[in-house]
């Protein structure tokens, strides 16, 4: 009878111990794709977008990449074609996860130059989730929606990305987003590739020029101007009165 | 960031004389649309800066095109206090800012 309940005893202890085993070997591979993600202190993520720009008569492709750095990240659209020097090395967003706040850039000459940022809240918009899910580049992303500062925009996250991220200002989703859509299709976000590199970039120069309040004060009126001058100076063919150039601006925030 | 293409439309115009055997010289004409899009260093805005020019040929009215496309980006850098590429021939005395 003591050797059947010391068998027993034994299987049960074996058994725990192939359960203990089992378990941590299941941890080990669920946490496996975001062990992958994770980066040093010598290296950056680099999540690779591509956005086209749909326009009534034509629609262009260009490349956006948002580089993570720890708590901060940055947002850049690449230029290749334009070859503008220093533009591919300034952010148009810089987000610091660890607050509550991001820079965005916004020169306006001639008084404020090419590294002039202002503040705006951390993922300053409000999500509803669908619940729906959709198949975006072998990936399974699910629908959030917001209308943000004038457009009806559409989200879709990855919530096996542990980063509440996004392009431009977008965020604040458990996962993230590896699509992203206005009403018009005036923008169209689609993640191409997450890749960890060295670090080289280390940040550039910032000129603090105010809050979203600030910046609201100044720039309306500037792009007004702007738009006024520009318009004044393109030339018109009297002998070809549809020549000319349209030359319009679109705004993400409708201000 | 720009992307061009370019559309042609070219037509021809023959003096309407009739029952006259006169050698009649055709005015030809060529319209061209170069396409563009510039974009925001906010990454968040970008402006259509696609032009229409015509002329007495396609080659030279795709050249005014191009030409008036460019100088419509050249503003625009300029405005944002960057630095053009020298392949789109900015002119010197382009807008800086309003």
């Amino acid at each position: 009878m003591r050797g059947v309940y010391c068998a027993l005893r034994l299987i049960l202890i074996t058994m725990k111990w192939i359960h203990f085993v089992f378990s941590i070997i299941i941890l080990f591979i669920s946490s496996e794709s975001i062990a992958q993600i994770k980066v040093g202190n010598d290296s950056v993520l680099v999540i690779t977008y591509e956005l086209t720009n749909q326009l009534p008569h034509f629609k262009a492709s260009s490349t956006g990449k948002l580089l993570i750095n720890g708590a901060v990240s940055y947002y850049f659209t690449s230029n290749p074609s334009l070859k503008i020097d220093e533009a591919d090395k300034i952010p148009g967003t810089i987000k610091y996860a660890d607050s509550s706040f991001l820079l965005f850039n916004q020169p306006m000459m001639p008084h404020y130059d090419k590294y002039t940022y202002f503040s705006d809240s951390l993922h300053p918009m409000q999500w509803t989730l669908t619940g729906k899910k959709a198949s975006i580049n072998q990936r399974i992303g699910y629908e959030a929606t917001t209308f943000f500062r004038g457009r009806y925009f559409t989200a879709f996250y990855d919530p096996t990305i542990p980063f509440n991220n996004g392009p431009v200002k977008f965020g604040g989703l458990p996962g993230l987003i590896i699509r992203l859509y206005d009403r018009d299709k005036l923008w169209d976000y689609e993640l191409k590739s997450i890749a960890k590199e060295p670090k080289v970039y280390t940040g550039n120069k910032i000129k603090f020029a105010g809050d979203y309040k600030m910046f609201l004060s100044i720039y309306p009126e500037w792009r007004r101007k702007l738009e006024e001058k520009l318009a004044a100076n393109q030339s018109v063919d009297p002998n070809c009165p549809t020549c000319g150039s349209k030359n319009k601006h679109y705004s993400m925030e409708i201000y | 960031m720009f992307f061009c293409t370019i559309s042609m439309l070219s037509f021809a115009s023959v003096n309407p004389v009739k029952h006259i055997d006169l050698n009649v010289k055709s005015l030809q004409s060529c319209t061209v649309t170069v396409f563009g899009l510039y974009q925001e260093p906010n990454n968040a805005g970008f402006t259509d800066v696609s032009c229409t020019k015509s002329g007495a040929t396609c080659e030279e009215a795709t050249a005014l095109a191009t030409d008036c496309r460019n100088q419509n980006i050249c503003r625009r850098v300029f405005a944002n206090g960057l630095t053009p590429s020298p392949h789109l021939g900015c002119k010197t005395d382009v807008l800086v800012g309003p």
